[in-house]
């Protein structure tokens, strides 16, 4: 009951309406190439609201529980807790989500209203995002999957020790329970003629990834021992039983190379050469690879372009190297350089090529869709349209290689681009402004942010994790999860000024512990946002009430406090417990009676807030704020006490009495808080019904 | 001779005080006035001291008069405007009062009646500006009157006020607002008292130092917490713990000779002050050999 | 800035207890600078005197709203619906009450605050009185320190026998003016002027029914 209604950023009409006039967006959905609205699903862990969290990752990032294990995570690099003692871990927040609700029942199918159908070749990433955004719009989506199973390149490709397929299976089954029709082991050309999908269907969707790995012809490349990385990648994905060779060498250095040097060792090999053209400093694969590939014994040898394969009996024996003196040339083109003079040898079972892959356009040949002279689809990157009018195409397909994030923002653009043709019959440009993220932390905020370290994610030992493909990476448990997420500022979600409100009067500039506000050139009040934490202090002193704050908007606020006209209301800060958590709901509940209103911080905590809830009936009002040294904001006064006095006096004087609202601090456990809500109880049990119920109103 | 021709003769004088008691019987106040005839050269009558009520100043000097004794008629600021201080003024003139003690007053909040208005219209520097205007015979608006007064003015000063200099400078002020004597509040600190006296030389203006009895170690306590440009030093207190009621009044009388004496050379008088214990005043200045 | 305090909730509510509609208006300036007056207070005011009444057992309606000054006719226009309520309550200072009342001559006008003084912020919540408005500005012959504001008993000579410490007789907690004041000129160098006897202020400019003419 009451838990429903205390969502600090529940997406009411208000609150939604107001962000999208925000100019400046947070950091992290700023570099997030899906925009995910990050603060709001790392809120609702704090707050223990998992559910509602999954959903809030799920609205932008389509995948929650394989990006939650696999996405590059761009956010935290922008993240301004990076100026302080580290990221938020919002990757692995989005991926606790997911994990705690695995055993969800999936959502209800959303009724097909458009009476428009799709199909969509290829349920890869960017098939799949598509098919989440479209079946959302009411749209009848049907995925034509070639393999046994949606998930495309995350599926074959990316090992299981990084992505269990059974996390795969979760967010793809999530999809699907929308309505989505999934046609597996079904492929275009072979199962299905494109041109008949075309004319069947009211657009198409092309989303077939990359799915063929490449060589490169140097003598011995066609030995047997020589391997390509996706098959490889594939039978360590789906044999239980894949060998490899004793001896490894992968030739490239992007992350597919290190998917497969990695899933190498696991297969049993013992002695694995990572070789690429780049130097160390250039290696395109991300860095954390290039730590955890060594940590498991793989040998990285950078600088080094493949010369020649050694064959004896018709099998690899080994491969030479020459010196690579550079990969790019001045224009920054792909022009690579070598110094014959010296060589690299190493002795090989097998050698596996992993530089780059391409496009399996088979089912393609001979329809109407029309490509270029090196094989590629005639697309345009604007509106992602092909040569005919009703087929889109979208993903690394048309994109090139990427990661998986950014194959899922295409996907959400075709997605648009799709639904905007079959409303309006004619495709447009996609045009997505990039939001402007707001500026890094001042120096004075960084000294007044109270500092939280980071939670890293445990990852098994490395002489562990080789044995097999297990995860290596483990997940947050409750507590670390609901830490972590209390770490995030919600930047830019702060303090802003009603200026025809505004008296100048500096209260704002007074109480802030953050250097925010400041008196502007027009004389008005106005916020620094990159220093605003979205405390909410001044918003509760501000004599004119002009100061609004986007999390802790006064008319959600009063949503919660009206959820309820009896018991106790409590006001405190999200992460505050007074709940418990319940496995079932995934969610956190409150007692019955009382209703929590949880607050950013308890310093937004308002004398009006308490008055309203009193006028609302309750017989008490519990306020529970952090002590000074607990709180995630710095303060010097710890307000909520401040204003808990002042309305205890003011009850007096009403004659309802002060003895009815209790200062309580915060708790470390669910049952220390319940302990004091019972005691509470037992005091207003004494002290009997809320006058203001007793009386007859005439 | 009068006050006024002792000092200006170099006489030692001895002033001391009486509060004007709340309400109409006045039978102990004129006892005690009886006693210190003879003994006092002028005395002081108070004006709704520390701003408590009591019988108006005026009325006691009359009483005082009429038992052959030489009044200060001490004026303060708080209670009356220009115009009431100025009228008082010449009623007293007219009485026969011949000293006038210009005072500011203490506040209100101080007193019995917290609640009153203050008045402070003018204070104590321009009050003794004002007597010399009606001496000379004119009001302060520079109207001229129709017979001048004669005051004898004199004011106050605490030589043992923290911070001093400002105290000090008012000090001068006073001098050259016409100040023709001086009294001084409670002092009790000999060599901090001569170094004021050595830099009041300057100002050529006869001093009567104060004297207020010590009654008990408790009430030099009290003098030190409670009361503004007062210091008991501790040997004082200390000499007086041991005592208690006659015995501590005693010692009390004892001390107040010994300063008086030591006073003798220096000042041009003494103001004894011996609140609720005016009887005693003959002992202190029979202790002090006077 | 104009200092005003909130009056008791009590003495409102007994003010009103004729009237069941009441309309309660701010004043966005001065007021609302001293955490008075402005919207805040007008809606913690009204309700606390809604629920006071409620617990009473009667019910009373509460209009709210808060114009930018109740000292200009032209703000006050901004007051709308008054008719439709039977008093107002000011939490303006007493000029904008009697503004509020000017503008209203037929509805019963109450003052919901005590106007105290003329202060300075010194910092959040806390205002220190600095000008009795006398008509006769001294600040220059004192060091920029105002007697007649920060000496209890406006005095223009010096400081009274009962500074102590720094400190004024009637209360530990107040500066004495005097002090200030012989500080500031001595760190300004100019302690000859503190030789001069200052004459007693003309009190006929800070106490009639003043006003002032600036359009000839």
């Amino acid at each position: 009951m009451a838990s429903e209604a205390t969502n600090v950023n529940s997406q009411s009409e208000a609150f939604e309406t107001w962000i999208k006039d925000q100019p400046l967006k947070p950091p992290c959905a700023g570099a997030c190439p899906v925009n995910a609205d990050i603060q709001s699903f790392v809120s609702l862990v704090a707050q223990g609201r998992f559910k509602e969290s999954l959903e809030a990752v799920r609205e932008r990032c389509t995948l929650p529980g394989s990006l939650g294990r696999i996405c590059h995570h761009p956010c935290e690099g922008e993240c301004r807790r990076n100026d302080v003692e580290g990221a938020v871990n919002i990757r692995a927040i989005k991926r606790f989500a997911s994990d705690v609700c695995a055993d969800e029942p999936v959502s209800d199918a959303v009724p097909k209203t458009r009476g428009k159908k799709v199909a969509i070749i290829g349920g890869g990433v960017a098939g799949l995002t598509a098919a989440y955004d479209l079946a959302k719009d009411g749209f009848d989506v049907t995925i034509y999957e070639q393999n046994d199973a949606c998930g495309g390149a995350i599926y074959t490709g990316v090992p299981k020790y990084r992505l269990p397929k059974d996390v795969v299976a979760q967010d793809v089954a999530a999809i699907e329970s929308l309505g989505v029709t999934i046609k597996t082991n079904t492929a275009i050309g072979r199962d299905v003629a494109f041109d008949d999908l075309a004319k069947d269907y009211d657009a198409v969707l092309i989303a077939i990834g990359l799915t063929v790995s490449r060589g490169i012809p140097i003598p011995g490349h066609d030995a047997d021992g020589v391997l390509l990385a996706l098959p490889v990648l594939k039978e360590a994905n789906f044999n239980d039983n894949a060998a490899i060779g004793k001896r490894v060498v992968v030739i490239g250095g992007g992350n597919v190379a290190f998917d497969v040097a990695r899933s190498a060792k696991r297969m049993g090999a013992e002695e694995v050469s990572l070789c690429c053209l780049e130097c160390e400093d250039e290696i395109p694969a991300f860095s954390w690879e290039l730590v955890e590939a060594r940590e498991e014994g793989i040998i990285i040898n950078p600088s080094w372009g493949p010369r020649e394969i050694r064959v004896e009996d018709g099998k690899v024996s080994a491969i030479s190297f020459k010196r690579c003196s550079r990969v790019f040339d001045e224009k920054g083109m792909f022009n690579p350089a070598y110094d014959e003079n010296e060589i690299l040898g190493i002795e090989a079972d097998n050698v596996v090529f992993a530089i780059g892959q391409g496009a399996d356009m088979n089912g393609f040949t001979g329809t109407s869709l029309e490509v270029d002279e090196r094989g590629r689809i005639k697309w345009d990157a604007l509106t992602l349209k092909t040569n005919l009018p009703n087929v889109f195409a979208s993903g690394e397909v048309v994109t090139g290689p990427g990661s998986a994030v950014a194959a899922m923002r295409n996907a959400h653009h075709a997605a648009t681009a799709i639904e905007r043709f079959l409303t309006t019959g004619t495709a447009g440009a996609v045009v997505v402004p990039e939001p402007l993220a707001i500026g890094r932390l001042p120096r004075h905020t960084i000294d007044a942010i109270v500092r939280k370290e980071k939670n890293h994610v445990p990852m098994v030992d490395p002489a562990e994790r080789v044995k097999s493909f297990m995860e290596a990476e483990g997940g947050f448990d409750i507590d670390m999860a609901i830490y972590e997420a209390g770490r995030c500022m919600n930047c830019g979600r702060g303090a802003e000024i009603i200026a025809e409100k505004c008296a100048a009067c500096l209260t704002c500039v007074r109480v802030c512990p953050f250097g925010a506000p400041y008196i502007s050139e027009s004389r008005v009040a106005d916020f620094n946002w990159d220093s605003c934490q979205s405390c909410g202090i001044c918003a509760a002193e501000c004599p004119g009430m002009a100061i609004h704050v986007g999390f802790n908007d006064d008319t959600l606020i009063n949503e919660r406090i009206d959820a309820a006209t009896s018991g106790i209301t409590a006001f405190g800060c999200q992460l505050g417990k007074p709940e418990i958590y319940n496995p079932l709901s995934k969610a956190t509940s409150t007692p019955p009676g009382l209703n929590f209103v949880k607050l950013m911080c308890a310093s937004r905590l308002d004398m009006r807030h308490i008055l309203r809830a009193i006028e609302n009936g309750v017989d008490g009002v519990a306020v529970m704020a952090c002590p000074d040294d607990k709180c995630r904001y710095r303060k010097d006064v710890n307000w909520a006490e401040v204003r808990a006095n002042r309305v205890k006096r003011l009850l007096d004087e009403i004659g309802i009495g002060g003895e009815r609202v209790e200062f309580m601090g915060s708790f470390a456990t669910p049952e220390e808080a319940q302990q004091a809500i019972g005691a509470f109880k037992a005091k207003l049990a004494e002290l009997g019904p809320n006058p203001l119920n007793k009386v007859m109103v005439k | 001779m009068g006050f006024k021709e002792e000092i200006q003769s170099g006489n030692f004088v001895v002033t001391a005080e009486v509060g004007p008691p709340k309400g109409t019987d006045i039978s102990e106040m004129k006892h005690h006035i009886k006693g210190l005839k003879g003994k006092v050269t002028a005395l002081n009558v108070t004006d709704n001291q520390s701003a408590v009520m009591r019988i108006c100043t005026l009325a006691v000097a009359k009483e005082i008069m009429d038992i052959g004794i030489e009044p200060i008629y001490q004026m303060t600021c708080r209670d009356r405007n220009r115009l009431g201080l100025q009228s008082d003024l010449l009623g007293a003139a007219i009485m026969g009062i011949k000293n006038v003690l210009a005072l500011t007053g203490d506040h209100p909040v101080l007193g019995d009646h917290k609640d009153a208005k203050p008045v402070f219209d003018i204070e104590s520097v321009q009050l003794l500006e004002v007597i010399n205007g009606l001496n000379e015979g004119h009001d302060m608006a520079g109207l001229e009157l129709q017979g001048a007064t004669d005051f004898f003015a004199g004011a106050i000063v605490t030589p043992e006020s923290i911070p001093f200099e400002p105290q000090f400078a008012k000090f001068k002020k006073k001098v050259n607002a016409g100040a023709k004597f001086f009294q001084t509040q409670a002092i009790y600190d000999m060599p901090k008292f001569m170094t004021f006296m050595e830099r009041a030389k300057e100002l050529n203006v006869p001093i009567l130092a104060g004297i207020l009895l010590l009654k008990s170690a408790g009430m030099a306590k009290y003098l030190n917490k409670f009361v503004a440009g007062v210091s008991v030093p501790q040997e004082l207190i200390d000499e007086l713990a041991p005592f208690k009621g006659e015995d501590a009044l005693k010692k009390g009388i004892e001390i107040a000779g010994n300063q008086i004496a030591q006073l003798k050379e220096v000042c041009a008088g003494v103001h004894v002050m011996a609140i609720g214990a005016e009887d005693r005043v003959p002992d202190i200045l029979a202790a002090a050999g006077l | 800035m104009i200092v005003a305090e909130p009056k008791s909730l009590d003495e409102i509510k007994a003010m009103v207890d004729g009237y069941d509609r009441v309309l309660m208006v701010g004043c966005g300036t001065c007021v609302e600078v001293c955490l008075t007056g402005g919207e805040r207070s007008v809606n913690l005011t009204a309700t606390a005197l809604r629920l006071a009444r409620k617990v009473d057992g009667r019910d009373i309606e509460v209009g709210e709203q808060t114009v930018i000054r109740q000292c200009d006719f032209e703000y006050l226009d901004e007051v709308k619906d008054a008719d439709k309520y039977e008093a107002i309550v000011s939490l303006a200072c007493g000029v904008g009450i009697q503004g509020i009342a000017r503008k209203f001559p037929n509805t019963p006008i109450f003052p919901g605050v005590n106007t105290t003084f003329m202060g300075f912020n010194e910092e959040y919540g806390y205002y220190t009185e600095m000008c009795k408005g006398c008509g006769e500005c001294i600040l220059h012959l004192t060091g920029g320190v105002c007697p007649v504001a920060r000496c209890a008993k406006s005095l223009l000579n010096g400081p009274c026998g009962g500074t102590n410490n720094g400190k004024c007789e009637i209360g530990s907690d107040k500066d004495c003016g005097w002090v200030l004041i012989y500080n500031k000129m001595e760190q300004l160098g100019t302690l000859d002027k503190f030789k001069e006897i200052n004459a007693p202020k003309n009190y006929g400019k800070a106490g009639n029914i003043r006003s002032m003419d600036l359009r000839k």
